[in-house]
């Protein structure tokens, strides 16, 4: 039966072929060069087997390890808020409110946005003369007032909190679709049975949100783990390397003609996320399965 | 059958597609002539390049095809471009040792045989050269990283001397403090404008010990245990303590700093000797003859450290197109050609070639009359300096608790791996 259909293997062929060329190749080859010491300040390329991770984990107070380090605080903590937030602004904007829609249009504007330019606005924002410390002065909070992406205790955590911003909205929208596929006849019998909004969240609300939570967690968790284009435009690693991030460092080792190195800080980070990833399916999925 | 046969036509069709999109990537030239392509950093091409560009493509019927990258990124895409062979046929890059970088035995043409080549000026012939051999064509200009002052703020603050030593710096520091005004615009947040200060102090290092610069390039020095460099680290962090540099100092940007000297809210800043027009555009008040400047005077230096000539072009020894590459070149080497290029760019100093004086700022010589000597600085002296790298580790400093000791151990460890095994 499944023969006779009008698509086959010939029409997966093209693309095949076109992700192999594009994403199979390039990865394998980034893998293979990992393996090397290729670095465009000297001629020739020589095999040095793990050296370069060795560099990597070996280099106590060097700057990659406080970059897998920065990576790892990044992804947690942005995953957890914009999941939360996101959640939040979805159970919020599902139903009542009369002006929902121009909401849920506001709360999604950001993730149109381009991280770049994101990213540049917001330092602007953070600048000691910017709004938010203007804004922080004329309601009497002098005492909150930072230079938010140039001091030490507050740099890494501006940076997460522009992603918050920045993604709150995507995982609002992608939450909202769960929520409403929940039928309204759950909610009227339990309310019938005596349950009141904290039971029937817990019950009802997010039991069917599984399947759309798992998939804001696994993607914000990857896109925590490759998080570049927010730091790069908000602090470039600094400063004194103190937001620096596995990406942001292999754009730094590319600068610097280390493709050896480069590549295998990129390998890294995608064996790190492949892992987390189908580790954190399975595992959310499994659940789901058997809730 | 028919729908296999359709499928068939389909795929093929996707894939003959997918294939001419892929490696249709066939050079289109200009009619009758060649294209040159040159690959530059955003804020190396000005207008001025493009108007001689057109005006040579007018005259040649040769086309000429930029390839800009950010500034940030140039070099990432510069080193990747020629690593894969598809390199531009010129190539911008600084000139000094940072030639060395790019390996020009492989990828760069010998220049020495063209006519120009007896034109440079000696500091424009020595910064483009590579084991004897003219590996550039540079209409820059030599120049370099001083304190720049602003006259009538020390007269006000009643400073009779330019400092010469820290001890002195620091006394003019306080006195800008009393008059009210911050005594240094430094931009913290600009990496690499860091760099410029030790990246200067070098020079006082190579001075008093000669060979310093040789032993760091073939890999027997390193900077880890240089008392000098440590000592005037330790005294740049005591001057930020003293708030000589602000509050706030690391969200101050580079990008700021023309529009903070023009407002007279601080009195010096550490700037190149061309930097005073650029003021002026924004304040007219501000003249040239405002201005003044000495040696970066950390460590009691004296000696000003310069550039090696700025950015220069390269050819790329692969390109196909090297008899319009050096007609491109003899144009833009004719005296009227360069007075247009110098008259444009003000930002620029002595001329590079013979023909035509440039412009020389008068901060440039008095830079100069208060230095015991000159020399070259790190950037282009010292094989694989990275002003934004070094940066960072100052940055460090300040904000991440590191010592001057750890960001000169620093530095050897990012430039060891250039060097190999």
């Amino acid at each position: 039966m499944y023969k006779k259909k009008f698509y086959g293997m010939r029409f997966i062929v093209p693309a095949l072929i076109l992700y192999t060329v594009l994403y199979i190749i390039p990865t394998i080859a980034g893998m293979v060069i990992s393996f090397t010491d290729w670095n465009v300040t000297r001629p020739g390329i020589h095999f040095v087997g793990l050296q370069n991770y060795a560099n990597i984990f070996m280099s106590k107070g060097g700057p990659y390890l406080a970059s897998l380090k920065h990576t790892a605080e990044f992804t947690v903590v942005t995953v957890i808020l914009k999941t939360l937030l996101g959640l939040g602004l979805a159970l919020l904007l599902n139903k009542g409110l009369r002006s929902r829609n121009v909401f849920r249009m506001i709360f999604f504007l950001p993730y149109a946005l381009a991280p770049l330019i994101i990213g540049i606005s917001f330092v602007s924002v953070l600048k000691p003369d910017g709004p938010l410390n203007t804004i922080l002065r004329s309601v009497g909070l002098e005492a909150l007032v930072h230079s938010w992406l140039a001091e030490k205790g507050t740099a890494l955590g501006s940076a997460m909190a522009v992603e918050v911003w920045r993604m709150a909205g995507w995982n609002m929208m992608i939450l909202l679709a769960g929520l409403q596929m929940i039928p309204d006849e759950y909610y009227e019998a339990s309310s019938i049975d005596g349950a009141g909004p904290w039971k029937q969240f817990w019950k009802i609300t997010l039991p069917f949100l599984r399947a759309p939570l798992t998939t804001v967690i696994v993607l914000n968790t990857i896109h925590g783990l490759r998080v570049f284009d927010i730091i790069y435009s908000l602090t470039g690693g600094g400063p004194g390397g103190l937001t620096e991030v596995i990406n942001t460092q292999v754009f730094k080792e590319f600068g610097l003609g280390r493709y050896g190195m480069a590549n295998a800080l990129n390998v890294i980070i995608f064996l790190v996320t492949v892992v987390i990833a189908l580790g954190m399916q399975k595992a959310l999925r499994g659940k789901e399965d058997n809730g | 059958m028919r729908n296999k046969k359709a499928a068939g036509i389909m795929a093929a069709a996707m894939a003959l597609s997918m294939v001419t999109v892929l490696f249709n990537c066939e050079e289109v030239h200009a009619e009758g002539g060649k294209t040159i392509t040159i690959a530059a950093g955003t804020g190396w091409v000005k207008d001025i390049d493009k108007e001689l560009a057109a005006k040579y493509e007018e005259e040649s019927g040769n086309k000429i095809e930029w390839q800009i990258s950010p500034d940030d990124q140039y070099e990432n895409v510069l080193g990747s471009k020629l690593a894969v062979g598809e390199g531009a046929d010129i190539f911008y890059t600084r000139s000094g040792t940072t030639i060395n970088k790019y390996q020009p035995e492989k990828y760069m043409m010998d220049l020495s045989e063209q006519e120009w080549v007896s034109r440079y000026v000696d500091w424009a012939k020595e910064g483009t050269s590579y084991d004897g051999k003219t590996m550039q064509f540079q209409t820059w200009s030599v120049d370099g990283w001083g304190i720049l002052y602003n006259k009538a703020m020390f007269e006000e603050a009643g400073i009779t001397e330019v400092p010469d030593s820290y001890e002195s710096f620091k006394a003019a520091c306080d006195k800008i403090l009393a008059i009210g005004k911050t005594p240094i615009y430094d931009p913290g947040a600009t990496q690499w404008h860091l760099g410029v200060w030790l990246g200067e102090l070098t020079t006082q290092i190579e001075s008093d010990n000669a060979g310093f610069y040789a032993g760091l390039n073939d890999n027997s020095q390193v900077f880890a245990g240089q008392e000098g460099l440590a000592k005037a680290l330790d005294q740049l962090a005591e001057m930020e303590e003293a708030g000589y540099f602000g509050d706030d100092f690391m969200s101050n940007t580079w990008e700021d700093a023309v529009a903070k000297m023009a407002s007279q809210d601080y009195a010096m800043c550490v700037t190149y000797t061309t930097f005073p027009a650029e003021v002026e555009a924004v304040n007219p008040e501000l003249t040239q003859d405002s201005w003044g400047m000495f040696p970066i005077p950390l460590n009691d230096n004296k000696v000003f450290g310069t550039s090696a000539g700025g950015i220069g072009r390269c050819v790329n020894k692969d390109t196909e197109v090297s008899d319009a590459v050096y007609d491109y070149f003899e144009f833009l080497s004719r005296p009227e050609n360069l007075t247009a290029y110098y008259d444009a760019r003000l930002d620029l100093g002595p001329c590079s070639f013979t023909d035509i004086p440039g412009n020389v700022p008068a901060v440039y010589e008095d830079v100069v009359g208060n230095a015991t000597g000159t020399g070259l600085a790190a950037e282009d002296g010292i094989l694989y300096w990275d002003n934004t790298q070094v940066g960072n580790l100052i940055q460090a400093m300040f904000v991440g608790g590191s010592s001057a000791e750890d960001v000169l151990q620093g530095i050897d460890d990012i430039r060891q791996p250039s060097f190999g095994e």
